[in-house]
């Protein structure tokens, strides 16, 4: 019994992830109990990594900021009904995903793509350099070029598929966590993270080894 | 690394997709863009019909004649669809009516009508003889305002089938009478016969 309520509880294996999910409930305590301006400390923190999952969802940075600021208003509405029962971050997750899918499903037919900037301390510039070098092309061209095909790609996976590679790969979130956020079992993570990943690669294949 | 130097692998790919980020004074307009957000729902909480309750129990002014309109239809609403407590009381009104109008030595109806259109009238719809309206002064019992609010209220009677006004106008007049309840007390005026 204890195993399974282990492994039902993903963020309570670490003393970090226990202290944060602690602190986080405090400061929606404070919120529920009428203090508005506590929940800005939880936009704070949380405001980039939503971004960043939505950025990665939608490659499109005008929809990430609306869709970023409706998580978050959506999530200040239905405070006074969390209880605590998940972490807060996984609930501020599951609202923004589900938010993102939702925008994704309503406007299937007419997406563009906008492109966010690459920051510097990418880990790959070295080897970009090399290639940019070998072919001849600017650096700053180089990145935009494989940018846009890199999402371009991305946008080929279905919603589901890209929904677990984004926050396995690019948001290191684990396997149960992902599993909670999309309210299906492990397996299924696994097994779309595996087919998400085959297929991304069969699309980006001009690029890679 | 990529074994092929011209070539990258997904890891590398998906590394560059972790480097896009907006600029560090992006999250300065994110920020205040969701406070005027915050605000506005928090103004949108407030409006609506929650408002409007708020402002009823607030203001013990409003709430008064609030509470006299709503019970006043209640109980119109009542005397429409139950059989009338004061079915009785109507009937001896109609007899008084009927009895002072009728002079005695008539035999018939034809007598009556040759010699009193009036009275003949007044037999055939003896209810079209009352105005039917009954009002009263409506005082707040816990109000704590040192005058009262005479609140007058007749019941209008056109919407009322003829044949029930004036049980509707005794009802009115009853009620008001004997049940000081509801946060008001009712001290009747006149009643429309």
């Amino acid at each position: 019994m204890s195993f399974v309520k282990s492994i039902t509880q993903p963020f309570t294996g670490s003393d970090q992830a226990l202290s944060e999910r602690d602190a986080d409930w405090l400061v929606v305590q404070r919120v529920q109990a009428g203090d508005v301006a506590a929940f800005d400390e939880l936009v704070i923190k949380y405001r980039e990594r939503i971004y960043s999952v939505i950025y990665n969802l939608t490659s499109n940075k005008e929809d990430s900021f609306d869709l970023s600021q409706d998580a978050f208003i959506k999530a200040f509405q239905s405070i006074a009904r969390f209880k605590g029962k998940s972490s807060f971050f996984t609930w501020l997750y599951r609202i923004s995903v589900n938010t993102t899918l939702s925008f994704l499903k309503k406007n299937r037919h007419r997406r563009f793509l906008s492109y966010e900037n690459i920051s510097e301390e990418t880990g790959t510039s070295d080897i970009i350099e090399v290639l940019a070098a070998k072919t001849g092309t600017e650096k700053p061209t180089l990145l935009k070029e494989l940018q846009h095909k890199l999402n371009e790609a991305l946008q080929t996976l279905s919603v589901k598929h890209r929904t677990v590679l984004v926050l396995f790969e690019i948001d290191n979130l684990s396997h149960q966590e992902i599993a909670e956020i999309m309210n299906c079992s492990v397996g299924t993570v696994r097994s779309r993270l595996h087919y998400a990943k085959k297929q991304l690669q069969s699309e980006l294949q001009d690029l890679l080894d | 690394m990529s074994e092929n130097p011209n070539k990258l692998n997904l890891d590398q790919l998906l590394d560059l997709k972790r480097a896009e980020k907006p600029a560090d004074d992006f999250w300065d307009g994110f920020q205040r863009e969701f406070r005027q957000r915050q605000l506005q729902t928090l103004i949108e909480k407030e409006s609506g019909w929650k408002q409007t309750v708020r402002m009823l129990f607030a203001r013990s002014s409003l709430l008064v004649p609030f509470s006299g309109v709503v019970v006043a239809l209640f109980v119109l609403a009542l005397n429409f669809k139950q059989e009338d407590p004061l079915q009785k009381g109507y009937y001896e009104v109609v007899d008084l009516v009927q009895s002072n109008s009728q002079p005695s030595s008539v035999e018939t109806s034809q007598e009556i009508s040759q010699i009193t259109p009036d009275v003949e009238e007044v037999r055939t719809n003896p209810v079209d003889l009352f105005p039917a309206a009954a009002s009263f002064v409506m005082d707040s019992i816990h109000n704590e305002e040192p005058e009262p609010l005479n609140y007058t209220r007749e019941f209008p009677t056109s919407t009322i089938p003829a044949e029930k006004r004036a049980v509707g106008a005794l009802v009115s007049y009853t009620i008001a009478r004997d049940n000081p309840s509801f946060g008001f007390s009712a001290r009747p005026q006149t009643i429309g016969f």
